[in-house]
């Protein structure tokens, strides 16, 4: 029926804002908790609580004030009208930075701790050896905290996938640009179609629970890579 | 400690416009340029409906589209948040409320054409229990009414802040001098479509809900005569911004036909042209 490709749709747009979030989350959150996790300053547990919002806020929080930020009316809705020709609000583009901001603690705090984890010698030592910064952390920082890397991503795609009350706020529930799983799921329940509301919601129930299985199986393999690195070292 | 040196020198200063520029590259569609002229004939129609019309309009749509080949797209939500949107800029083209206040307010705001703001159906509100099935179960108005008034049981209506079919409910509980006696009972569904389903799942043994959905699932309440609250106009308007005013104007005028009305009639609503032809009539 015409509902079933209107779920399809929802479930591409789904993969897609997941996708694309969890690309800029890593963007953003791997020099973010690098910073963190070498950061001396006692405003540290500041930027800290910032980072960890999301996770007490109601998504009602930032979903009114994005809502406010956006709309052609204010001023960041209006730069970026001029500059992409688009309006924010309601947009692909608006649900991204929605999910960006809802998840990034998932991102930031398990690097955040793999990096605090880090050997300052290893670095040191490779510093030495005439490796730049970004050869250093391509070289040494990457292999040794991929496990956390994995995790941070999937946390942060995971966590998107789920998120419904910021993308209700600033989606507009839009066919194919910000018509999401979960969105997609609430009109069903809203229009009593039960079949296939239960089809969306066990779908999503299965595909968290094998993706969570995936993360916690990489995260149990860490502490053998790393003591076999630090026994490699000595 | 020589790393984050490093990593805060002046190097890394335009990482964050790269940032910027790739997001924007990456999330808004490529299509930017052509948008002015295949807008209009590309993107469907998009229709924001209050919820509780939603299942009746997806019921009209199809026949629209064959006669007139526009293609429709449906947002429901409740009135309230989609009249946020909208105020907020929402891309939608029409919008059909369940009351007359928020196309008002938006014709008021500027963000609604004026002349385009017409009653398109009234509503009507009845009590309800899930274990009504047969005729002689259903109990009369004023037999409610005195279960009402002594009984302990809880009352299911919509939240009247926010639901226009709430706050019917609510005029219709004072008028008959209920409120105080309910008040502190009441569980309130954000909208009329959780009021439904709380009576349907039998959550609550007890509620007030649209007729419209009682017809829509065969099932039949005690309707709660008009007289007893002000009459629930769902009213529609005609959004400003919209690029697709000729084609909204069609759907408009398609839902206030004469044979879409008959079939509202039908459908547990009331309608607005048989109203009128009686006051023409006389």
């Amino acid at each position: 029926m015409d509902d079933f490709s209107n779920d399809s749709l929802a479930l591409i747009t789904t993969l897609k804002m997941a996708g694309v979030t969890t690309l800029f989350l890593l963007l953003i959150g791997t020099p973010l908790a690098w910073a963190l996790a070498k950061m001396k300053s006692r405003f540290k547990v500041v930027v800290e609580a910032i980072v960890a919002l999301p996770l007490v806020l109601p998504p009602t929080v930032l979903g009114f004030y994005l809502l406010l930020a956006f709309s052609p009316q204010s001023l960041p809705g209006k730069l970026w009208q001029q500059a992409t020709g688009q309006q924010l609000a309601f947009s692909f583009s608006a649900i991204v930075i929605g999910s960006i901001l809802y998840s990034l603690p998932f991102v930031v705090q398990p690097l955040q701790r793999a990096f605090e984890q880090l050997g300052e010698d290893i670095l040191e030592a490779g510093a030495v050896l005439g490796a730049g910064p970004i050869d250093r952390f391509i070289h040494l920082v990457l292999p040794m905290t991929k496990a956390s890397f994995i995790t941070a991503a999937s946390l942060g795609f995971a966590h998107t996938v789920g998120e419904f009350g910021v993308v209700l706020m600033i989606g507009g529930n839009i066919p194919g640009e910000t018509r999401v799983l979960s969105i997609a799921l609430f009109d069903h329940v809203e229009a009593f179609n039960y079949g296939q509301a239960h089809l969306l919601a066990a779908g999503l129930i299965i595909a968290s629970l094998i993706l969570l299985s995936l993360i916690y199986l990489i995260n149990h393999q860490p502490a053998a890579n790393k003591s076999s690195l630090r026994g490699n070292k000595q | 400690m020589v790393l984050s040196k490093v990593f805060s020198c002046r190097k890394y200063k335009a990482y964050p416009t790269l940032i910027l520029l790739f997001f924007i590259a990456f999330t808004t569609p490529i299509q930017a340029k052509n948008t002015e002229l295949d807008n209009t004939s590309q993107r469907p129609l998009r229709v924001a409906v209050a919820t509780n019309f939603s299942l009746t309009l997806k019921t009209l749509l199809p026949t629209f589209s064959q006669q007139t080949g526009i293609k429709v797209e449906v947002i429901s939500g409740s009135t309230g948040s989609l009249f946020q949107q909208l105020v907020h800029g929402a891309p939608f083209d029409i919008f059909l409320a369940a009351d007359e206040i928020r196309p008002s307010h938006l014709v008021a705001q500027g963000f609604a054409l004026k002349e385009s703001q017409k009653t398109y159906t009234i509503g009507e509100i009845a009590f309800w229990s899930a274990d009504w099935k047969n005729a002689t179960s259903k109990p009369s108005f004023a037999e409610i009414k005195q279960l009402l008034l002594n009984g302990q049981q809880k009352i299911a209506i919509a939240n009247p802040k926010l639901a226009p079919y709430g706050k019917a409910a609510k005029a219709a509980l004072i008028q008959q001098g209920l409120w105080q006696a309910v008040n502190n009972r009441l569980i309130t569904g954000i909208n009329i479509g959780q009021t439904f389903q709380q009576v349907r799942s039998r959550a609550v043994s007890l509620g007030i809900v649209a007729n419209s959905q009682l017809s829509q699932h065969n099932e039949a309440g005690v309707i709660i005569p008009q007289h007893l609250y002000p009459e629930i106009k769902q009213q529609l308007v005609i959004i400003k911004a919209s690029k697709q005013q000729t084609r909204a104007q069609q759907l408009s005028n398609y839902l206030l036909s004469d044979g879409v009305q008959h079939q509202l009639n039908q459908q547990g609503y009331r309608t607005t042209t048989v109203q009128l032809l009686k006051v023409t009539e006389q």
